[in-house]
């Protein structure tokens, strides 16, 4: 046996095809147990995404979790408690802050962009995340659908739903500071 | 002032925009055309030109850049930076390598030298045979390397679109 060798596999970063074979499988009952959590079919069918998602970012490390569909119930659960916290925090009547833009009095792009930053950052988690991968970070709705398992009707309502929202939000909060 | 004509286009581009019907290259023709409206826009469309230019931001282009066929440059760019990253992984996985090759030959001698006191200067074991042939320990090592290569090669195979 030849000594110069590489003495073990130097492990890449899971690629999509990896996490496509190891990881979609278990998203079957993630989704399971989602329903079981909120009761609801569309609530559980965004948080099964939101773990894929989530567990697409931590790609670099999964290789060595030591259980990772045990780390893929925790992000569920973790995710469908922000669910909840988000769902309450909207049903608050005025979340936005009331200063938007008051300490700027002319309306210009560098403010209406905060306004945007904001609005986002008020969004369902899930839509952040899909409209962030495909408008911003560069992802096709080919690998967006990879990643998440979902069909591509599900990634186009959703980003559909995020842009619908950010623009009447944008119109509902620069009317009131007119 | 933009033509009824030009409007009456925008605004069907724009709703299938809403409705996450657009294509890549109508959404990059999308910023390009916000970029340079300015404020001549109807006022229901200030909520597009700071998307597209919150997002413009975001991905690192700048505001004043001109056509379409430019911003898709950018984006295209954009994307391969996510492969840059991989090549950054190859290079430093042939570093390693490197540095192993380079280790082996030194931890056999001193291991040798130490035990037995046998030869003494620097060589490899292939297959259970010492050498002190550099090409064959040359030619081992390419191997080695492209063997990594390759590997790496059907990550960006997959995340090629």
């Amino acid at each position: 046996m030849s000594q110069i060798t590489i003495p073990y596999v130097i492990k890449m970063k899971m690629n999509l095809k990896e996490f496509t074979i190891k990881i979609i499988p278990m998203r079957q009952e993630v989704l399971e147990q989602a329903r079981r959590l909120t009761g609801d079919d569309n609530d559980a069918e965004d948080l099964a995404q939101e773990v894929m998602l989530k567990l697409w970012t931590m790609r670099e490390s999964i290789d060595t979790h030591p259980n990772v569909k045990a780390l893929a119930f925790t992000i569920l659960h973790n995710k469908h408690t922000d669910m909840w916290r988000h769902r309450q925090k909207i049903s608050q009547v005025e979340d936005w802050p009331t200063d938007i833009g008051k300490e700027n009095a002319e309306n210009d792009l560098h403010d209406e962009m905060a306004l945007i930053r904001l609005i986002m950052g008020h969004l369902p988690p899930l839509q952040n995340q899909i409209m962030r991968m495909k408008e911003i970070e560069g992802y096709s709705s080919e690998e967006i659908m990879q990643i998440t398992g979902c069909s591509a009707d599900s990634i186009r309502q959703n980003l559909s739903r995020a842009r619908r929202r950010i623009r009447e939000d944008y119109m509902k909060l620069t009317k009131r500071r007119q | 002032m933009m033509k009824q004509n030009d409007i009456k286009k925008m605004e069907l581009l724009l709703d299938r925009y809403l409705d996450g019907n657009t294509t890549y290259n109508e959404e990059r023709l999308l910023h390009s055309l916000f970029r340079k409206v300015g404020n001549d826009i109807p006022e229901e469309w200030h909520a597009y030109r700071a998307l597209f230019a919150f997002e413009d931001e975001e991905t690192g282009e700048t505001m004043d850049k001109g056509t379409s066929d430019e911003s898709g440059a950018k984006i295209i760019q954009m994307k391969s930076n996510r492969k840059r990253k991989g090549w950054i992984r190859v290079a430093v996985a042939c570093a390693a390598a490197v540095l192993i090759i380079g280790i082996v030959p030194f931890v056999t001698d001193h291991h040798s030298a130490t035990t037995s006191n046998a030869n003494i200067g620097n060589y490899a074991v292939i297959d259970g045979h010492r050498t002190t042939d550099s090409a064959t320990v040359k030619q081992q090592a390419m191997e080695a390397l492209n063997a990594v290569s390759a590997h790496h090669d059907e990550d960006f195979a997959a995340m090629t679109e």
